[in-house]
């Protein structure tokens, strides 16, 4: 069994599985933190960003024209190009041999177009429905936003590592750029998500009959699962972003992953010293304090997820607060679809949510928030929107990683009064890195990461009740912190079962195969006479021919009913089995004209002396000796009589 | 039951007492018809009749209140605590007649008694105990031989109880009538028990389990040494430190605790000042003046546990803050800087290796205790004028609190703690001008503090909101005059964001920042810059204070808001415009919150009061077309009656005379007084006469009617019996509670209009 290890980022996953002949890709994660390298693409013209110098490398000597593609802001080096994104390492092995994928939420589709298409990738691709809708939602409004303003040129020279190793620190530090990938097309989206097959929490697929895979709920976000992957004799479970903590989604279900083999753990909180309620309240404040002081608050986010978290705890403190007549606008290409979509996956919410469906209510309040107009949602800043919009106000668009989408435009525009807010709650990208390409920037910067999967004390916790055999984790989890070098309690406990990986590392899982199980096809287990050995074990003599097909094994009666005779009459062997009953021996003995026969316990077992013979024969549990002087026909007769008290099979 | 009812104030006494007795005469042959609460009545009414009339003392009386005691103690009626306590009432009460000692004997009143030693009714207890102590002082004091005898058996049967019963409570009980008895008849007591033998047992006693018991057999141990202090056989250092050794580290604390309550001047020494800290300097780690090294062991040892850590540190901070109560500085300041360090999720400096971290991390009952300790610190180094007494570490410990207040997941109780001591704290560094750069970090230290109180005053929560805004009203009450403190509010825009709270969502919070508000408009440069920062005007300010008084939904914000504009009355300030201010009094008279109305009718007085005391009307009333008489030289009482006039035209008058007929009691008293000072002086200047009735039938105005004339309202005030009316609305319940001859009178009156066949339900 191998693991390989194609994503260098934990939280990003992306894992290939070979077991039992299939191969099973495991989350097809994209790491966008390449992104922050990219200039970002305003949706209007901006004078500033086009104005910043261009930047090569003084003692640049090489052929290539550099000139146009770098661009300095600050201490910081910008790519003027279109972003690209870092894909996992697909050409690790030929993708074309992959079974099946198995997506475990929506933030871990977003490699999936380059996965599936233009690879000869011909498998099927399991998730969960609000997994796939989220996942469209996703990667559509990252096209949307990508070709809403297409770059003209694209950036390559810079790539070369003579002139990468000149570049200014982050950007040097970038991970082999070359095999960075621009953005992919509605087109492949499409085409990608047309092969996904939607599954249930508990439902039990079938994997060429080699293994059977289960999705079970991992309370991260809506629809988000963990897999488990069980053959007959092994079990694998993969973790992947899960949470312990009441939100809206489903809570995490334990029982499907307990005592398996081999545990593959993923996706835990990348921050993880801070506590997601207290982000949440601090978010609140701020937004708050920003409003009161007559100010804009932009929220950089995703369209789903933790997002609906956010309207609900905010329109909630902002009732408290008396600023319930301040509006919140959500401007994203798919706001429309993720509000709509979050209120009809009512069976994949935590029981709160879902009980409100029999109410009848909405589960989630922002379905109310947009009835009575407190929150408006359009697909971009044209059109209705600038009828509706007015400050102050709170204003939660994309993309989190500000280098598309309309909060580039928000930050031009109210980037220039220390009364506004921009509050980071997504993860995804360090935010003072993000902000670096609009810097000098006046607009207050407030981090309030909200993560709320497991962090490494329950990530413990639950190693602890589950107890699988084996665990991989990435190294990264087994020290602390970049950042924290001396909170040590910032890792997974490791013990000698513990393997971790690296990027691009193929892991041997150490599991041995066993056993198979095998089928009897009911006719031939109708002839079987089965004999009680011990109470509750009977054994019974079988030949057959062992059919395997589709990995599964079928014994079938052989198929010429004469090598069936004669296996049965002539070929057939006899085993004894049993206890030897020393007065039924004796009396066989007896039967048979050896009447001087004298019976001794001893420490093993018996010793019967045929004084009248000079023989002696040692009964023990497990054998039997006859000594009788060479005399070959009374140890053939003594052996007879004895295989005569034992019971046969 | 009706208890306005004036005709039954015109009876005779004779007729009194013959219904007195009637009525309770009925109760022990229908008591087993009488509803409980009825039966509890009579015996209290009993009670009180001898509390207050020295009453029942004839054999007939008597009889009586054997009768009913008999009846109560009957089991369906005993099981009633009600019942048992009026009945141990009364008999103490009784206990003041002479010979009622052989009526208590007679009722076998002391087994009942004792045996409510221990009732699940804390008051039955409580009644029973004063009973028993009553009995043995009555019975020391009574010299006839036939009773005096009783207090030996009672001492005796208590010391039974405390030797042998297993019953806790009980036990408990005993120690308090034994404290009781020890400052009333020490030498009896002692006379009666062995000294010896009585310390034993509470040596015993204190070591139990028991944290009642041994608390209880603590303070008896102290009430014995200060009632024989010659005694040497008590040594309470020696008992303190046997208690630490034997592991009771928490009941020799607690006794340095009740020693210090209790102010013992003979231990001057401070021991117990010393024992009391001791934890605290133990899980600080600095060792400064430790105990012998026995009793230092006994504490370290003890408070290996975190239950046991966390009881001992309870226990040590109660203590100190007890003394910084009392004005005494047990030096523990750097000590306690530490332990809130120690219970900080945030602190990154060295208590982070402390073994006790894990056991006093995010308590909140340490945390709160320990800043009420600061605070008392604060408090006393604030009213120690020299200001040589503040420490070091005052700077430290304030940027803690700043520091910590800034943690989001606090608790709301700790948040309002710190704020309470925050207060003190910046006072503090004012008196000592530690706002200049005379200390470097203090700058700082107050703008960290401007940041998180921005933040703190939008919470999450709104007791915390609530808290900030008091605070920030509070700096600006006691600090606005100096001006680093003033340029630090308009700073961090705690005026404006203090204004923005009266919008918030939740009343509390509205009503603090309206007080809040009264504050900041009192220091005119915080003022005018709000007004400037959030662009808006005074009308616009007092447009919004009245749409509260008229519209909000809670009462707390009305009633706050009401205070608001009565203090800017108060100052001067510019109430614009002012019709519309008594327009919304006049409304706000009608509504539903009695504070509120009161809050009104206070308005109207003050109104009252500064337009007929003075020569001219106040400035804002300029506009108004009734000052336009006063321009001019007029008649005195031709002036006066301007002024009710424009008393009238504001709409005073017809509030008055509406809220005379509020619903609530204290509406129409506070409404009569007004009227009855105005009707006063209306007589004094002419306008009425006295003893001149307006026979007129026509219903009095109310407050719909606008525009009430003069002669109208003159007419009212004339018309109305002010001074019965005042006299009925001053009533109250514990008038009835303590004069029960006023609910007889009730009694009687329906009484006689039964006998009149003129049955009018009073009930």
């Amino acid at each position: 069994m191998k693991l390989y290890c194609l994503s260098g980022e934990p939280s990003k996953p992306c894992f290939i599985l070979k077991f039992k002949t299939t191969t099973i890709m495991l989350d097809s994660g994209l790491d966008m933190g390449s992104l922050l390298n990219f200039l970002p693409v305003p949706l209007v013209h901006s004078s500033r960003l086009s104005s910043l110098k261009k930047w090569k490398p003084n003692d640049y000597r090489g052929s290539g024209k550099i000139e146009n593609e770098l661009r300095a802001c600050g201490t910081n080096v910008f790519v003027d190009s279109a972003p690209e994104f870092t894909l996992p390492q697909l050409d690790i092995l030929d993708l074309s041999e992959v079974d099946v994928i198995l997506l475990s939420n929506s933030y871990s589709t977003l490699a999936l177009p380059y996965v599936t298409e233009y690879s000869g990738f011909k498998g099927m691709i399991y998730a969960t429905e609000p997994t796939l809708q989220g996942g469209r939602q996703l990667m559509e409004e990252l096209v949307h936003y990508v070709e809403r303003m297409p770059k003209g040129s694209t950036a390559n020279v810079w790539k070369n590592a003579d002139i990468l190793r000149c570049l200014p620190a982050p950007i040097k530090d970038a991970a082999n750029p070359l095999a960075w990938k621009q953005c992919y097309s509605l087109h492949d989206v499409n085409s990608s998500l047309a092969k996904v097959q939607m599954v249930g929490f508990n439902e039990k697929l079938t994997v060429f009959g080699a293994v059977t895979v289960t999705a079970s709920s991992s309370g991260y976000c809506i629809g988000s699962c963990n897999w488990s992957i069980q053959s007959d004799y092994e079990k694998i479970c993969y973790v992947a972003a899960s949470s312990t903590l009441t939100t809206h989604p489903q809570p995490m279900e334990h029982s499907p992953l307990r005592n398996s083999d081999v545990m593959i753990m993923s996706q835990l909180t990348r921050t993880p010293t801070v506590n997601p309620d207290a982000m949440i309240g601090e978010f609140c404040m701020t937004t708050a304090l920003t409003l009161r002081n007559g100010g804009n608050v932009l929220v950089p986010c995703y369209p789903s997820g933790v997002t609906y978290d956010l309207f609900e705890c905010l329109s909630v403190h902002m009732d408290s607060c008396g600023l319930s007549q301040v509006p919140m606008f959500f401007i994203s290409p798919v706001a429309d679809s993720s509000l709509a979509y979050s209120n009809i996956f009512a069976e994949w919410l935590s029981q709160g949510k879902k009980s409100k469906v029999y109410l009848p209510e909405a589960p989630f309040p922002h379905a109310e928030l947009v009835n009575t107009g407190r929150l408006k949602h359009y697909p971009g800043i044209h059109g209705p929107f600038s009828d509706e919009f007015r400050s102050p106000c709170v204003m939660f668009t994309g993309h989190p990683s500000l280098r598309f989408g309309d909060v580039v435009h928000f930050i031009e525009l109210w980037g220039k009064s220390s009364g506004n807010t921009i509050i980071f709650t997504e993860t995804d990208f360090p935010y003072l890195y993000a902000l670096a390409p609009f810097q000098p920037l006046l607009m207050k910067a407030v981090h309030c990461p909200i993560d709320t999967s497991l962090n490494f004390g329950q990530a413990n916790k639950l190693i602890r009740d589950l107890k699988p055999r084996h665990l991989v984790i990435s190294e990264r989890y087994s020290h602390p912190p970049a950042l924290h070098p001396h909170r040590n309690d910032l890792v997974i406990e490791t013990d000698p079962k513990t393997i971790m990986y690296k990027p691009g590392s193929v892991l041997n899982l150490p599991i041995k195969r066993t056993y198979e199980r095998v089928e009897i096809e009911p006719e031939l287990a109708a002839s079987l006479v089965p004999t009680e050995v011990k109470p509750g074990v009977a054994v019974a003599m079988v030949a057959g021919t062992l059919v395997t097909k589709d990995n599964k094994h079928v014994l079938k009666a052989p198929s010429d009913p004469k090598s069936k005779v004669d296996g049965l009459e002539s070929g057939r062997r006899y085993y004894v089995w049993g206890e030897l009953d020393m007065q039924e021996f004796v009396s066989k003995l007896a039967q048979h004209g050896i009447t001087d026969v004298k019976v001794e316990d001893s420490a093993a077992g018996h010793i019967v002396h045929l004084p009248s013979d000079d023989t002696l024969i040692q009964i023990e549990e497990g054998s039997t000796h006859i000594i009788c002087e060479g005399n070959e026909g009374l140890r053939v007769r003594l052996k007879d009589i004895l295989l005569q008290c034992l019971s046969k099979l | 039951m009706s208890t306005t009812n004036h005709g039954a104030a015109t009876l005779t006494c004779p007729q009194l007492l013959i219904a007195q007795k009637r009525f309770l005469h009925q109760v022990p042959h229908t008591s087993s018809v009488l509803d409980t609460q009825v039966y509890v009545f009579a015996v209290r009414l009993m009670g009180q009749l001898v509390a207050n009339y020295d009453m029942l003392q004839t054999p007939e009386e008597k009889y009586i209140v054997t009768a009913c005691v008999q009846k109560a103690t009957e089991a369906e009626k005993w099981s009633e605590p009600s019942i048992r306590n009026a009945v141990f009432t009364l008999l103490r009460l009784m206990l003041k007649y002479k010979g009622a000692l052989d009526l208590v004997i007679k009722l076998d009143a002391i087994h009942l008694a004792f045996e409510s030693l221990s009732d699940p009714s804390l008051f039955v207890t409580g009644s029973a105990q004063k009973l028993v102590t009553k009995l043995i002082i009555t019975s020391v004091t009574d010299h006839r031989q036939s009773t005096s005898e009783i207090h030996k058996s009672l001492i005796k049967q208590l010391w039974v109880v405390l030797r042998s019963s297993s019953d806790v409570a009980k036990k408990a009980t005993v120690l308090k009538i034994f404290q009781d008895l020890f400052h009333e008849i020490s030498n009896v007591i002692l006379e009666e028990v062995n000294s010896l033998d009585f310390l034993q047992l509470l040596n015993k006693m204190i070591r139990c389990d028991s944290a009642v018991l041994s608390r209880e057999a603590a303070t008896l141990c102290l009430v014995y040494k200060r009632s024989n202090p010659a005694d040497s056989s008590l040594d309470l250092r020696s008992e303190v430190c046997n208690l630490m050794h034997s592991g009771h580290v928490h009941v020799a604390l607690n006794l340095c605790r009740q020693l210090l309550l209790r102010e013992y001047q003979h231990l001057a020494d401070g021991w117990p000042q010393d024992f009391l800290r001791q934890p605290l300097i133990i899980v600080c780690g600095t060792f400064i003046n430790p105990l012998e090294s026995g009793q230092f062991a006994a504490i370290a040892k003890s408070i290996s546990k975190k239950s046991a850590c966390l009881e001992v540190t309870g226990i040590c901070l109660g203590g100190i803050e007890q003394l910084l109560q009392q004005g005494k500085d047990p030096c523990s300041f750097a000590a306690l800087h530490t332990l809130l360090q120690l219970t900080s999720q945030e602190c990154q400096c060295d208590v982070n290796h402390s073994q006790y971290r894990k056991f006093l991390l995010r308590q909140p009952k340490i945390q709160k205790a320990a800043l009420r300790c600061l605070h008392q610190y604060y408090q006393l180094y604030l009213n120690d004028e020299t200001g040589i007494g503040i420490p070091d570490a005052f700077v430290g410990s304030a940027q803690y609190l700043v520091d910590s207040l800034g943690c989001v997941d606090l608790d709301v109780t700790i948040v309002s703690e710190m704020l309470k001591c925050l207060l003190p704290a910046i006072k503090l560094a004012i008196c000592h001008s530690l706002l200049s750069a005379e200390i470097q970090m203090w700058p700082e230290v107050l703008d960290l503090l401007g940041g998180t109180l921005q933040k703190r005053l939008c919470d999450m929560h709104w007791e915390t909101r609530d808290s900030t805004v008091e605070f920030v009203g509070k700096i600006c009450q006691s600090c606005a005059d100096d001006t680093t403190v003033n340029m630090w509010i308009r700073k961090h825009n705690l005026h404006t964001l203090s204004w923005e709270c009266v919008k918030d969502g939740e009343s509390y919070v509205r009503a603090g920042a309206l007080a809040t508000v009264g504050h900041l408009s009192r220091d005119t440069t915080i003022w005018e810059n709000m007004k400037i920062v959030k662009d808006i005007s005074q009308e616009d300010v007092v447009h919004h204070i009245l749409t509260i008084i008229s519209t909000d939904t809670e009462g707390f914000a009305r009633r706050a808001a009401i205070d608001l504009v009565m203090r800017w009355h108060k100052d001067g300030n510019q109430l614009q415009p002012i019709n519309d201010v008594y327009r919304t009094m006049v409304a706000a008279t009608k509504d539903f919150d009695w504070e509120v109305k009161l809050g009104v009718l206070t308005f109207w007085g003050n109104i009252i009061d500064q337009v007929l005391s003075n020569d001219t009307l106040p400035s804002y009333a300029i506009n108004l077309e009734t000052s336009k008489k006063f321009k001019g030289v007029v008649p005195e009482e031709k002036e006066f009656e301007t002024k009710v006039e424009m008393l009238c035209s504001i709409g005073c008058c017809q509030a008055l005379l509406f809220s005379v007929e509020d619903y609530e009691q204290s509406v129409r008293k506070k409404a009569c007084e007004l009227l009855t000072a105005l009707k006063a002086k209306c007589l004094d200047n002419g306008l009425i006469q006295a003893n001149s009735r307006s026979k007129s039938s026509d219903p009095l105005p109310t407050c719909g009617e606008i525009n009430m004339t003069t002669p109208i309202f003159l007419d009212s005030i004339q018309r109305l019996d002010l001074e019965v009316l005042l006299t009925e609305n001053s009533k109250s319940c514990d008038s009835y509670e303590n004069n029960p001859m006023d609910l007889l009178d009730d009694i009687l009156a329906s009484q006689r209009q039964d006998e009149e066949d003129n049955a009018i339900d009073c009930y």
